[in-house]
């Protein structure tokens, strides 16, 4: 559905109206990297599989680390709802499951946005969503296709 | 053994073995298959059982360990510095597990939560764990419940044991867990909707419970009831019950922690698939069984019609072969046995006759009239008779005998059991009776009358062809005793016969090798005694049984037909032998030649006689023909036509024997004899008594009254002289001497 969001205003617009359709009560949330990152778009694929463990993404041969919120914010629950089509209460079953057979550990959680802003900024390696009022000149929101 | 193997033959039966055989091999190899499927089945239920528990231990023994070390690495960063915010700070070394599942707590003395990673339990009061940990450093398990999910608690103390010793007051480190998180591995398709993982404590609570989606705790499993295992162990899983789902189970006591893990396969859903594929093998040879039956069905029944048609076959073979027996062995006109037949039951009746000691009776019937009836009256009425007489002789038995004809109008009738002739006497008399009663043929009544002869087993004959011949030769007897009757065979009956067959065998070559002669009587004048004529007198002089007057041998003669040529042969030798004596010198004298019935009667009689006369050359004058009383009378219009040729031809005739028949006299006034000769019985009776005297004189007299001439006949030579002078002789013209001689006697006493 929203296979060609990009980063220009017009775009986050169209894009914002079409998922106020599936989302009514949710805010706009992006993922982001830091303008150094050597990353600039993800399939959305990619970015599920990133966020439930199942692969790493490593781009010149650097591990791009994904960065997750804590439990209960606004941005959490719109982000995994969206990409992955899963609710928190899945997540988590996904996540124990995961870590219960060996197969991996959940991303690390931050507080809030603000916490994933300011550690964007200082780490290039890392890639992380926020709610689209945070986002700064410093980041760079990850065009998803 | 036969019997049962000719049973086996049998279509049904061969047919009814073969399809059960072939279904006990469906069957049977289906519920091998089946089982054999069932088995390798549980089979692989157990193995992944074990395989499963072994997987299901390691992760659950790593969970566990890792829980254990972060709390031991809270406590040790707690003790070791002072900084208050532990938690955070290890949290951001990542040094603690993931705070989305695990919350990580630190509470004082007073179950005070002084620091956590969950959000809002700060500065709560926390249920300290349920076991007191006074005196030991140990890892505390207990169920918590936290916004209605069930929750697992993990704790170690603060203070090291040292510490704990001094008795001072101390806080926990404690991890909260998701229970689910334990059974979080669970996947349908390995283990089933029914399948089941479990974390069990010590004494048997359930702590967490999976089956599918739904997970459960609290309930108490009686794992020391079931068989427990280590991993040292060889593993074999056990069925156990549980809330309703038989499963295979293994239970495993965790190593170092004071829980166990259950692992539990469903075996309804592990043999779904036996089960589906059993109900496929039993559907194959519930259809295979059908089409068996249904093949063979056909088979047997086809079989079954060919048998039958084969029975059919054999069955009008048998029956044709019977009625060509029945042809062989029966006679067609009457249905009764025939020779052949007879002879197969007479030497069956013989062979048990001698076996048990039974005597039976053999009869030999000939029916008298039988040639005359078909002669005249056409085959089909004698057909008619043999039929009947047949069927009426079958009725005059017992049940137990049997009626053969031997052919023509020959019987021939055995009777089982009997040994005296008053047994055999009523049957006979029955059977005489029977056929003597009239026979309706060819629209008239016929009388017919069977004459019987009777042999005896073992008494006349031990065999077939004695028995035969001897009940022949009564039957010949009865014959000669008029017809009509029954006759036993006795050993005079066979000396007689002896003799009977001696004689007829010769008497055909009799003539020719000149074994007859001729004897002459004497005839004599009565007042001087001068020889008047002569009487010839036939005998056969036989070369074994001597010297046989006609009596013995004529009646066999007349039977044979040589009755004629002997009569012939005399009247020539008598007339040529008179020629002889007048060349000879002597005076002319009559020849006297005794006539026979048969002879008498014979169409070519007259003929012969004169024959007679004109080789011979004799006068006819001197001839005379001596006829018996009896002859008279049997046809008198005939005897008087023959009488009056004989005359023609210048013969005498003489009645002989008179005085022995009832001559009727009117008869006798008619014929035209010329002399009578008394029989030697009446001649004898006139020296007898009185009445005797008067009876003997009356019938001379009658002669003389009829003006014959009357000789007396078988005066003895020595009596000559006293017969001439005896006062009754006035009555004789002459007499005839009693002993006759030959040619060569006579010829002997003239010298």
């Amino acid at each position: 559905m929203l296979k060609y969001l990009t980063a220009s205003a017009t775009s986050l617009l169209l894009a914002s109206g079409l998922s106020l359709f599936c989302h009514p009560a949710s805010a706009e949330v992006l993922v982001v990297v830091s303008m150094e990152a050597p990353i600039t778009r993800l399939t959305l694929s990619d970015l599920r599989d990133i966020y439930l463990g199942r692969r790493t993404l490593i781009v010149n041969g650097v591990e791009i680390v994904p960065l997750d919120l804590a439990e209960g914010t606004a941005e959490r629950g719109e982000f995994y709802t969206r990409y992955t089509g899963q609710t928190p209460a899945q997540i988590k079953a996904h996540w124990a499951r995961q870590i219960f057979t060996g197969r991996g550990q959940p991303p690390q959680a931050l507080a809030n946005s603000r916490a994933v802003v300011e550690r964007l900024v200082n780490d290039a390696t890392s890639l992380g969503y926020i709610d689209s009022t945070f986002l700064n000149e410093r980041l760079r929101a990850v065009i998803l296709e | 053994m036969n019997r049962w193997l000719h049973h086996l033959v049998e279509p049904f039966l061969l047919f009814s073995i073969v399809a059960f055989m072939m279904l006990l091999v469906i069957w049977g190899s289906t519920y091998f298959f089946v089982n054999k499927e069932r088995m390798l089945i549980e089979r692989q239920a157990e193995l992944s059982v074990s395989e499963m528990t072994d997987t299901y231990e390691a992760r659950a023994v790593r969970a566990l360990r890792e829980i254990d070390t972060a709390l031991k690495l809270v406590r040790f960063t707690a003790n070791s510095g002072n900084d208050a915010n532990v938690l955070s700070v290890l949290n951001e070394q990542r040094l603690l597990p993931p705070a989305l599942l695990f919350t990580t707590s630190i509470v004082d003395a007073q179950g005070m939560v002084v620091e956590t990673t969950g959000s809002g339990l700060s500065r709560q009061r926390q249920t300290p764990p349920p076991q007191a940990l006074v005196g030991d450093d140990y890892l505390a398990v207990w169920e918590t419940s936290a916004d209605q999910a069930k929750q697992l608690s993990f704790a170690r103390p603060l203070m090291s044991q040292k510490t704990l010793e001094e008795g001072a007051s101390t806080g926990w480190v404690v991890i909260a867990i998701d229970a689910n998180y334990f059974v979080s591995s669970y996947e349908v398709g390995s283990l089933g909707q029914h399948g089941m993982l479990a974390l069990v404590g010590t004494d048997g609570d359930v702590l967490v419970s999976r089956t599918g989606e739904a997970t459960s705790s609290g309930e108490l499993m009686n794992i020391g009831a079931w068989k427990s295992s280590t991993l040292d162990a060889v593993s074999a899983p056990f069925l156990t019950h549980w809330q309703g789902v038989e499963r295979y189970t293994l239970v495993r006591k965790l190593f170092n922690f004071p829980l166990s893990i259950v692992v539990g396969l469903s075996t309804q859903e592990q043999l779904a698939a036996a089960q589906q594929l059993a109900r496929k093998y039993w559907q194959r040879a519930g259809w295979a069984s059908g089409l068996l039956l249904i093949i063979l069905a056909l088979l047997g029944l086809s079989s079954w019609k060919l048998q039958q048609a084969q029975r059919r076959v054999m069955e009008e073979r048998v029956l044709h072969a019977q009625q060509v027996e029945h042809l062989a062995f029966h006679d067609t006109l009457t249905g009764l046995p025939n020779r052949a037949f007879l002879t197969h039951l007479l030497a069956q009746s013989v062979q048990l006759g001698s076996r048990h000691d039974d005597a039976f009776a053999l009869l030999f019937l000939d029916l008298d009239r039988f040639k005359m009836i078909n002669d005249t009256l056409g085959h089909d009425a004698g057909d008619h008779l043999l039929k009947e007489a047949a069927k009426r002789l079958t009725a005059s038995v017992r049940e137990n005998d049997f009626v053969a004809r031997l052919g023509g109008d020959e019987f021939v009738i055995v009777l089982s059991r009997v040994s005296r002739r008053d047994q055999i006497e009523p049957i006979a008399k029955k059977m005489l009776s029977a056929v003597r009663e009239p026979f309706m043929l060819a629209g008239q009544d016929c009388h017919v009358s069977v004459s019987i002869g009777v042999a005896l087993y073992p008494f006349d004959g031990l065999d077939e062809q004695t028995l035969m011949k001897s009940a022949d030769m009564a039957m010949y007897q009865a014959k000669l005793l008029g017809k009509n009757n029954v006759q036993y065979y006795t050993d005079d009956l066979s000396a007689e016969m002896d003799v009977r067959l001696t004689l007829e065998s010769g008497l055909h070559r009799a003539i020719a090798s000149q074994q007859f002669k001729l004897l002459f009587c004497s005839k004599h004048d009565i007042e001087g005694g001068s020889t008047l004529g002569m009487e010839a007198l036939l005998r056969w002089q036989h070369p074994t049984l001597g010297l046989l007057e006609p009596a013995e041998f004529m009646p066999l003669a007349e039977e044979s037909g040589l009755a004629m040529p002997i009569g012939q042969w005399v009247l020539e030798n008598a007339c040529r032998q008179n020629m002889l004596w007048q060349h000879e010198g002597s005076p002319a004298l009559t020849m006297a030649v005794n006539i026979s019935a048969h002879q008498f009667y014979d169409s070519g009689f007259v003929e012969s006689v004169s024959d007679a006369l004109t080789t011979t050359g004799m006068d006819p004058g001197l001839l005379e023909l001596e006829i018996t009383e009896s002859m008279l009378l049997q046809d008198v219009n005939r005897t008087a036509d023959i009488f009056a040729q004989i005359k023609k031809l210048g013969a005498r005739i003489v009645v002989d024997d008179f005085g022995t028949g009832y001559s009727s006299l009117s008869d006798l006034n008619v014929l035209p004899v010329d002399a009578l000769k008394v029989s030697a019985c009446l001649v004898k009776r006139l020296s007898g008594t009185r009445h005797e005297q008067q009876l003997s004189s009356s019938v001379i007299e009658l002669g003389q009254r009829l003006s014959l001439q009357v000789f007396a006949k078988g005066v003895a030579s020595h009596e000559q002289a006293r017969f001439i002078h005896h006062p009754y002789s006035e009555h004789f013209h002459g007499f005839y001497s009693y002993r006759p001689l030959s040619i060569e006697e006579r010829f002997l006493r003239k010298e």
